[in-house]
């Protein structure tokens, strides 16, 4: 199962919330909320640093590097 | 919410350097709110679980039995070469429950007299000026939002932290200076002496390393933590497969615990005018290993003096708080820093550079004291063993701190 958000695509089984993606977004687009990821889609730039750092592989971001 | 008295402190994050300032500033009577967004501290994992001498970590709590899981006798490095580098050193330090380890953190803070909220998330800082002034809370279960005053704000929210970002102290971490790290707490894994190994090379952790962290009864933690940068569009999730079909076929898979961990430089700044930021969140993890347990503890105790002091005398100004951020670039960041250097050096060496300079490392007198790697014994020892990597240090060092 997975979701879009304007240029990130969630893959909700592979990621586990663990927050590497969090971390790298310098946009604040990606937070942790409780035990969720919640994608903020108007604040994402897009760079692909999200998905660069997932490791799990959990995000696409096409419009990133 | 808001109808009672103001709290002197808010802590956001209810891990072991949020529960430890949580603890030690309630002791004195002062009102404290220790947020955690979690519905439960220290669940799920997101870590390797080791720690140093027993020492080190009672400075901070007991270590029950029951937090152990196993005692590290000592450690083997293995080059990317296959050369095995070992050395047995008991009581260097302990693999622990990390859930029970938060867990007991926490409940010495609310035995202080803290105030816990799980399932409570910090939103924003509220700002007046320049001044932080407490926090925008939400309550995961309800959706509502409020607001909580304090005196001080402690942004202890890890390695995902915005806290600090919105105190101004922080920037997101770049890809290389994270850690992806994915690990299998693995059943049925051959395991000599109960020691920690690092495995090194290009192959299986681009950019970091592998271990092996004993977990008693023919259990470990195996993990992989890589550079992004340095992954070939890989994950640590294919890393860690990789690296378990070598060290551990035949495992049995039992828990994944995947994260990123925090090898960034110290920040510049660890307070804000009504604001502290201190473990992962302030980057006072060890750099060269991603290490961060009892770093954060320290971090913990150096802020809770801090802020107790800026509270007894009425102003809480980053000036107020100043005395924190030096006393932790005295000492903890000054060892950091120093791994900060010898880790960006280290890490991106050739395989074959690596493993000549773990020879040369395992060799050098003195680099190991009681608790592990001495820093600065070892930033001289690689700088001795490849001189050119001076001009490099120095324009590291000389290049000024990045906040």
């Amino acid at each position: 199962m997975s979701d879009s958000h304007g240029g990130i695509t969630v893959d909700r089984d592979a990621c586990v919330v663990c927050g590497a993606c969090a971390a790298a977004c310098p946009a604040e687009a990606l937070v942790v909320e409780g035990l969720a990821l919640v994608v903020v889609p108007q604040r994402c730039r897009p760079c692909g640093l999200a998905a660069l750092v997932c490791p799990t592989g959990a995000l696409a971001c096409p419009g990133g590097k | 919410m808001t109808a009672h008295r103001p709290f002197d402190v808010v802590v956001i994050g209810a891990g072991p350097a949020g529960s430890r300032v949580a603890a030690r500033i309630a002791r004195g009577s002062r009102r404290v709110l220790l947020l955690e967004k979690r519905p439960q501290v220290g669940h799920p994992v997101r870590c390797a679980e080791a720690v140093g001498p027993r020492e080190d970590v009672e400075r901070y709590l007991p270590l029950e039995d029951r937090l152990v899981s196993s005692p590290i006798n000592g450690f083997l490095i293995v080059a990317p070469d296959g050369t095995r580098f070992q050395r047995e050193m008991p009581g260097i330090g302990f693999v622990v429950d990390r859930e029970l380890f938060d867990q007991s953190l926490a409940a010495a803070a609310v035995s202080a007299g803290a105030e816990l909220r799980t399932g409570h998330q910090a939103m924003g800082l509220i700002h007046d000026g320049n001044r932080i002034r407490g926090v925008r809370v939400k309550d995961l279960a309800s959706g509502a939002e409020y607001d909580e005053h304090a005196e001080v704000t402690v942004g202890a929210d890890g390695v995902e932290s915005l806290s600090p970002r919105w105190a101004g102290l922080k920037k997101s971490l770049r890809p290389d200076e994270l850690f992806a790290c994915a690990e299998e707490l693995i059943e049925g894994i051959d395991l000599p002496g109960a020691f920690i190994e690092f495995h090194l090379g290009r192959s299986f952790a681009p950019g970091g390393y592998a271990w092996v962290f004993p977990k008693g009864n023919g259990k470990a933690n195996v993990g992989v933590g890589i550079n992004p940068l340095r992954a070939d569009g890989k994950t640590a999730v294919e890393y860690l497969n990789a690296f378990l079909a070598r060290r551990a076929p035949g495992g049995k898979r039992t828990r994944l615990v995947i994260g990123g961990c925090s090898v960034a430089r110290g920040l510049n700044a660890l307070a804000a005018d009504g604001f502290v930021a201190v473990g992962e969140a302030a980057n006072q993890n060890n750099p060269f290993s991603g290490g961060g347990i009892i770093n954060a503890l320290e971090g913990a105790d150096m802020a809770a003096s801090a802020v107790a002091a800026a509270l007894d005398r009425g102003s809480a100004s980053a000036k107020d708080l100043g005395a924190y951020t030096r006393e932790w670039r005295r000492t903890v960041g000054k060892s950091n820093e120093a791994f900060y250097h010898a880790a960006r050096i280290f890490y991106a060496l050739p395989d074959e550079e690596m493993s000549r300079m773990a020879r040369e490392l395992s060799r050098v007198p003195g680099i190991f004291d009681g608790k592990g790697v001495k820093p600065l014994v070892m930033v001289r020892a690689l700088v001795a063993a490849r001189p050119r990597l001076l001009v490099q240090f120095a324009g590291n060092w000389l290049g000024g701190r990045r906040r």
